[in-house]
């Protein structure tokens, strides 16, 4: 009895000094638990692609709080501690999401999705334009970042997040190998969608705010012209001059809008012969449904709204 | 107490001057080589310990022992810096993982490291207080700089800039505390650590400014053209980064060309360590890869061969002080004279009269090692700092 309680009293001092130690905390935040693994993404079309190969296996969280918009939002200090402590950061890279260049992060466990699709990416000359000092107004080059408008692209994102996610997992390796397996059968609708819509629809020219429907362009056959109109304001009278001429050059008969651009502005553009066609890039989550099904509704009105505004040139380029 | 020991220390006391003189002279005998030899021992050991928990580092071909020290000890080497294509390069290859490290600046005398949050995991540096890096504009301190400028999370520190009279150069960034970290007895200690995006934020290549309305800020808009203002240079650049103003901050430019000190290269085995140490073992490549292991023998070697010198100095000094203390010793025996025949006739055995005199003897030499094992375990405690100081600045 003396024994056990001589046992008792060597061990527990040191059971409490391990409990002790276990509160401790690195740099980085990290902490010792049994909880599924953490997997931080950017934005709705990552998450996406996460929840369909991971399952439950990992936590995946969007940081991006319902209403903000993932592109330029920025987390507070205790979000930006909890993003610090994921063992996942998944990013869409191409400078989507502001908060990536403004937070620290343990580049160790940054996946930029972009990396694996290094050979298609599109840069464009003039993506943003800007002033500083003397010198005027400039352009700056940049990537387009909305990847996942070709599903071809959304599976190769895919596929790196998969070889990530089996690194953080090894023994699900089979499952995930599956899931990929499935998800790329899911977008096989997309692509038959946007197969066709290349078919039909061919050297399209469209306007759009910024460039954002590159990809998707790309994909269609189609080419973009982007009028660099600011969010929510009205265009000036040089923004609409400068419109017309690009317009007449090369016979652009479409805007494409990621959100509604207002009664008076589409009266204003129907006016000039452009129409307007609203297409979702779902860099947030949709109230109902998700990606696939939302874009595959957005694609078939898209198609429909193609079919009843075919120019006369495009006709003739493809005749039936 | 022992009469003789007592007599003895009597004597000792009495004879004040003499006492302290004898064990000065044996202590600063002794002190000397004994400190080279720890010095030596400890310069070694330091240099080891870091070369060794440092398995690669990449840097712009140039002076490899600077490469290594810039690296390892933040030491401020006129080397000329990599950039950022060489970290994506090193990552993209699979073989390991590249920590970044930009050492351009300082705050109050100390190094500012630009790096990413994973040099904290690799060098296991823990938390003392507050958290780690969150955004630009934060910095963690180490334990010492923290201790020297008295500061703690939530205070600021001013980065110090390159040149007090190039008005166009960079502005010094004042930077949030947000974190110290626990004491490592490294050079981590004395140096303050920022995101590699705060020290491109202060070497210019990426800032914050106001917004220019048009209507409001009439004199700092040049010009109006469609949806684009036009700003003069006096537009005021934000030198502290808040929850208010971080939206504004941005860089221009290429990413990839953006400046970095040094790369430190953790392998992800030995086979990665050798094919990554071949991929830039060619003369067309930019960047050169060390270990920095081999550069620190390298150095370790002249080290030895001066230490092997003073070697031959401390014999030749010792055996002197050896002989001088004997030549003392005997003189103070012969003047000591009249004092043992007094000491003989009271009824002092001569063995009793030798004890005494070895005694004092003993307790000279006793207190001078006494002596030479405080001094230089005061040294101790800062030999690292020193070393520092002496060597590595």
């Amino acid at each position: 009895m003396m024994r056990k309680y001589a046992l008792w009293f060597v061990l527990s001092p040191l059971i409490l000094l391990s409990a002790c130690e276990s509160k401790e905390s690195s740099p980085t935040g990290e902490t010792a638990a049994d909880a599924p693994p953490v997997v931080v993404v950017v934005n709705y079309p990552l998450e996406f692609i996460v929840d369909s190969l991971a399952g439950s296996e990992v936590k995946v969280l969007n940081p991006v709080p319902p209403g903000a918009d993932p592109e330029t939002w920025i987390p507070d200090d205790e979000v930006a501690e909890t993003i610090q402590r994921a063992e996942l950061i998944i990013t869409n890279g191409a400078d989507f999401a502001d908060w990536v260049k403004k937070l620290s992060l343990p580049r160790s466990k940054v996946l930029r999705t972009s990396l694996s699709l290094k050979d298609a990416l599109v840069t464009v000359p003039d993506f943003e334009v800007h002033s500083h000092g003397t010198g005027g107004a400039h352009s700056h080059a940049g990537t387009v970042a909305f990847f996942w408008l070709d599903p071809n692209l959304m599976y190769r994102q895919a596929e790196a997040i998969a070889q990530r996610l089996t690194k953080l997992n090894p023994a699900d390796k089979q499952q995930i190998e599956s899931r990929l397996l499935k998800f790329k059968e899911s977008l096989a609708p997309l692509n038959q969608q946007l197969d066709q819509m290349k078919a039909d629809y061919s050297g399209r020219h469209w306007f759009s705010r910024r460039p954002v429907y590159q990809y998707l362009a790309r994909r269609c056959g189609w080419e973009m012209f982007h009028l660099h109109w600011k969010l929510g304001a009205e265009p000036t009278e040089g923004e609409w001059e400068q419109m017309q001429t690009l317009k007449k050059e090369h016979q652009i008969s479409g805007v494409l809008w990621e959100r509604s651009p207002g009664k008076d502005l589409r009266e204003k553009l129907d006016a000039q012969g452009l129409n307007s066609f609203v297409l979702n890039p779902l860099t947030t989550k949709p109230a109902k449904g998700d990606y696939l099904t939302v874009m595959q509704e957005q694609l078939s009105q898209l198609a429909q709204f193609l079919k009843s505004n075919q120019p006369v040139s495009t006709e003739e380029k493809n005749p039936k | 107490m022992n009469g003789i020991l007592r007599l003895t220390l009597r004597y000792l006391a009495y004879n004040k001057l003499k006492t302290v003189t004898l064990i000065l002279c044996v202590t600063l005998a002794v002190l000397l080589p004994v400190l080279l030899h720890f010095a030596v021992s400890w310069f070694e050991q330091d240099l080891h310990s870091r070369a060794i928990a440092t398995p690669l580092v990449a840097g712009v071909k140039g002076s490899r022992f600077d490469l290594a020290l810039q690296s390892m000890y933040f030491s401020r080497a006129d080397l000329e810096p990599t950039n950022m294509q060489a970290v994506e390069t090193i990552q993209e290859s699979g073989y390991a993982m590249p920590i970044p490290l930009a050492v351009r600046f300082t705050a109050q005398d100390a190094p500012v490291v630009g790096t990413s949050l994973d040099y904290f995991e690799f060098r296991k540096l823990k938390l003392a207080q507050g958290t780690s890096l969150k955004r630009l504009g934060d910095c963690v301190l180490g334990a010492s700089i923290a201790e020297r400028l008295q500061l703690k999370p939530g205070d600021s520190l001013m980065s110090d800039p390159l040149n007090v009279f190039d008005l166009s150069g960079n502005y010094p960034l004042k930077m949030r505390v947000v974190g110290v970290l626990e004491r490592a007895h490294s050079p981590d200690d004395e140096a303050v650590f920022v995101d590699l995006k705060t020290e491109w934020i202060i070497s210019g290549i990426g800032h914050g400014h106001q917004t220019i309305n048009a209507e409001t800020s009439k004199d700092l808009v040049l010009g109006q053209k469609d949806q684009q203002t036009v700003a003069n240079a006096a537009v005021p650049q934000f030198n502290e980064v808040t929850d208010e103003n971080l939206a504004s901050f941005h860089f221009h430019g290429d990413t990839g060309t953006f400046p970095v000190s040094s790369i430190i290269v953790v392998p992800n085995d030995a086979k990665s360590e050798v094919l990554l140490l071949g991929m830039y073992d060619s003369k067309d490549a930019d960047v050169q890869m060390i270990r920095p292991v081999v550069i620190v023998d390298e150095l370790l070697q002249v080290v030895f061969r001066v230490k092997q010198l003073f070697d031959v100095n401390t014999f030749l000094v010792s055996f002197s002080v050896g002989l001088l203390l004997v030549l003392v010793f005997t003189l103070s025996l012969r003047l000591r004279r009249r004092e043992r025949q007094t000491m003989f006739q009271l009824g002092c055995s001569r063995s009793v009269i030798w004890k005494l005199q070895l005694t004092e003897v003993l307790l000279i030499l006793v207190s001078s090692l006494v002596l030479v094992l405080c001094i230089t375990a005061v040294v101790r405690v800062y030999a690292e700092q020193l070393l520092r100081i002496w060597i590595i600045d």
